[in-house]
């Protein structure tokens, strides 16, 4: 028996990211601080920020959680205390922590603020689910190395929240386990300089051919399990991405939010579903694979050819407003399109409305046949049957 | 001060012994990574009725798995029984089971390369752990102030090849099945314009080190902490015999010349002692 819906918790790495996230069906955001969080190189969030991503997630009953996963030196310790505290005024309403001192110091002060076991543990068992349950821990983040009847002891026989990472980047190593970003770039990988490392392709010595050695994974996508992780009983469903882009965190979360709800019913058919598997596949920038989740990953969870990642232009523009009396839509443009494309607009409610551009202008109202500058007022004659909202897009139809 | 020693090779050990290590840390069979040596709990016993005097630390570092947490727990058990100093743990598990179980076994916290501050010591401190293996990335003027504010007996890395890496997936078994070849479990080398790796891997996965021997002498001229490792493994040359007696004469005797006489012997690297990593490369402000 369900009890309660599982929760789809998006990465923000600023507070526009934040809003599309929530605005596209994310129940809960994840993010850092200026300090103390594994993306130190993200635009990441200050106090005023904080607060108003408080607010703005609050009012539309939503949750935020703060990253606060480094691996502590001594040294970054200072101006802790009261930085927790500055931010718990702010209205948080979790910490996801990795280091047990940080966690007892936040359990025993703030009792009404959950704190989440960071993956950065890598978290791989229920008797260590077990340890951190009795430190007080309320959720635990498994490490991505967890398969999906793993998943379903650690939940049936201990007791706590779990989290799972469902969409995004891997780590190639176990994390919390590397450092060669340390050694290669003097970059610390435990305090949110990783450098990616793992990404880059080396001779190996041992094998005559030619062919380099890369380490690098594909990257994850459960969206053809999520049904699995709602019947065991999973907490909430994790995306990785602090800094993607707009678009990506519209079309993943968005896509994220219509699976699900068809798994509690939405009244859709099986096409739909296989649209929206179709429609995460195209924006994905690498191959992904399901890891660990029903196998040891192996060979079919790497790629072999180097840093090559595809660049995708289906994104057209950011809508601006659409004038309903004129039947005219204004847009910034992100990518080439020209008349005669056919392209469709998709809103954070779940609307979207397939047309092909048949009358196009600049911001003059002077005739275009294309649209090639980034950033350019891009005006569209076109017909739309719904009202168009806040951080509502256009893409090439996919 | 003491000198561990991690053994390349289990018929090595005497000949360490012979050169005054203090104490070993062994693998456990089954339930360690990165090391060459795993013995069973019986070899272990065996080597620890062999030399009473010698201080034997177990390592138990793997990331366990739900299948494998009755096994950990009867070791524990087994290895209370035994005369040994200490286990070494990654996986919160063995901590949460040696309570359980009210074990009497000191452990020695060891999460390679997240043991970087006192307060967390201090916090397994007051959970019953007595011992913690620093990190191989911090300064040496961190572990300064670590010993300067923790109870516990630290172990810090000084000698070596040290580990940046482990990933439970089978690297090298994979790069070969992707090119129709077949693995034959050799540890490895790979290299690019400025960096050289030695990769290893065995059923837990695979382990990355740095090829740059590490000479950390600076621990015993310049630092307190009570307990110095040399890790002989992957080491090609057997230097063992010449830096362990080196080692031993600086403990009492800190003359240039033993400083100098193990410059000549392994180099001069002395990975992050006097460097400090950075993890923000651009302006962050508050």
């Amino acid at each position: 028996m369900i009890n309660k819906r599982i929760e789809l918790l998006a990465p923000a790495g600023d507070l526009e990211r934040l809003k599309v996230n929530l605005l596209y069906g994310a129940d809960a955001v994840y993010f850092g601080g200026k300090k103390y969080s594994l993306r130190a190189n993200a635009s990441n969030f200050g106090i005023e920020e904080i607060k108003e991503a408080c607010e703005f997630a609050h009012k539309l009953n939503k949750k935020v959680y703060l990253t606060l996963n480094i691996v502590f030196h001594d040294e970054d310790l200072e101006g802790l205390e009261e930085y927790i505290d500055e931010v718990v005024k702010c209205g948080i309403d979790a910490f996801i922590i990795s280091d047990p001192f940080i966690i007892s110091y936040i359990v025993k002060k703030y009792p009404n603020v959950e704190a989440h076991l960071s993956t950065q543990n890598s978290t791989t068992n229920k008797d260590t689910v077990r340890f951190f349950k009795e430190q007080g821990i309320k959720r635990v983040v498994l490490a991505r190395e967890v398969s999906l009847p793993e998943m379903k002891e650690i939940i049936d026989e201990v007791g706590v929240d779990v989290e799972v990472f469902v969409h995004g980047a891997m780590c190639t190593f176990y994390s919390g386990r590397c450092c060669l970003s340390n050694y290669v770039t003097n970059r610390d990988s435990n305090r949110g300089g990783c450098a990616q490392v793992c990404r880059f392709a080396y001779n190996l010595e041992e094998d005559d051919s030619d062919v380099k050695f890369t380490m690098a994974t594909k990257d994850l996508n459960l969206s053809r399990h999520i049904k699995e992780l709602i019947d065991v009983g999973v907490t909430s469903l994790k995306v990785e991405g602090r800094m993607r882009s707009l678009y990506y965190l519209a079309t993943v979360i968005g896509t994220y939010r219509k699976i699900i709800d068809f798994y509690y019913g939405n009244g859709k058919n099986d096409e739909y579903l296989e649209e929206q598997y179709h429609i995460l596949d195209r924006v994905a920038n690498r191959e992904t694979s399901s890891h660990y989740l029903n196998k040891r990953a192996d060979h079919t969870d790497q790629y072999y050819t180097g840093r090559q990642e595809l660049s995708n232009q289906d994104f057209l523009g950011l809508i601006d407003s659409y004038d309903e009396e004129k039947k005219i839509l204004t847009l910034y443009e992100r990518n080439y399109f020209k008349v005669g494309d056919e392209v469709e607009i998709f809103t954070p409610s779940g609307n979207t409305y397939t047309f092909t551009i048949d009358k196009m202008y600049n911001e003059d109202m002077e005739t275009i046949d294309v649209a090639r500058h980034p950033e350019e007022i891009i005006k569209i004659a076109v017909n739309i049957p719904f009202a168009i909202e806040p951080y509502s897009m256009m893409r090439i139809k996919v | 001060m003491k000198l561990l020693v991690v053994p390349k090779k289990r018929e090595k050990i005497d000949k360490y012994i012979k050169c005054g290590c203090d104490g070993l840390i062994i693998g456990l069979k089954d339930m360690s990574v990165n090391f060459d040596v795993k013995l069973t709990v019986e070899e272990i016993s065996n080597l620890t009725k062999k030399y009473p005097n010698l201080e034997i630390f177990v390592s138990m570092n793997k990331n366990f798995y739900n299948d494998e947490l009755e096994r950990v727990e009867n070791c524990l058990c087994e290895l209370e029984k035994i005369s040994i100093k200490g286990v070494l743990f990654y996986d919160l598990s063995i901590l949460y089971l040696r309570n359980k179980r009210h074990l009497n076994l000191d452990l020695v916290w060891n999460q390679t390369h997240m043991v970087t501050n006192y307060n967390t010591c201090n916090y397994y401190h007051d959970l019953g752990v007595n011992y913690a293996f620093l990190s191989t990335e911090i300064t040496l003027e961190e572990i300064n102030e670590i010993k300067s504010k923790t109870d516990m007996k630290l172990l810090a890395f000084a000698y070596g090849y040290p580990i940046m890496a482990h990933s439970r997936r089978t690297l090298l078994t994979n790069h070969y099945v992707i090119h129709n070849q077949i693995y034959n479990n050799e540890v490895c080398t790979i290299y690019d314009d400025s960096n050289r790796f030695f990769v290893k891997e065995d059923s837990a996965g695979t382990t990355f080190l740095n090829s740059e021997f590490v000479n950390g002498t600076c621990l015993v001229t310049n630092s307190a902490v009570d307990y110095i490792v040399f890790s002989d493994e992957l080491v090609q040359e057997d230097i063992a015999e010449k830096l362990i007696p080196l080692v031993k004469e600086l403990f009492t005797n800190r003359e240039e010349r033993v400083v100098g006489q193990i410059e000549d012997l392994i180099g001069n690297n002395t990975n992050f002692f006097f460097k400090k990593t950075i993890f923000m490369v651009k302006k962050n402000d508050k």
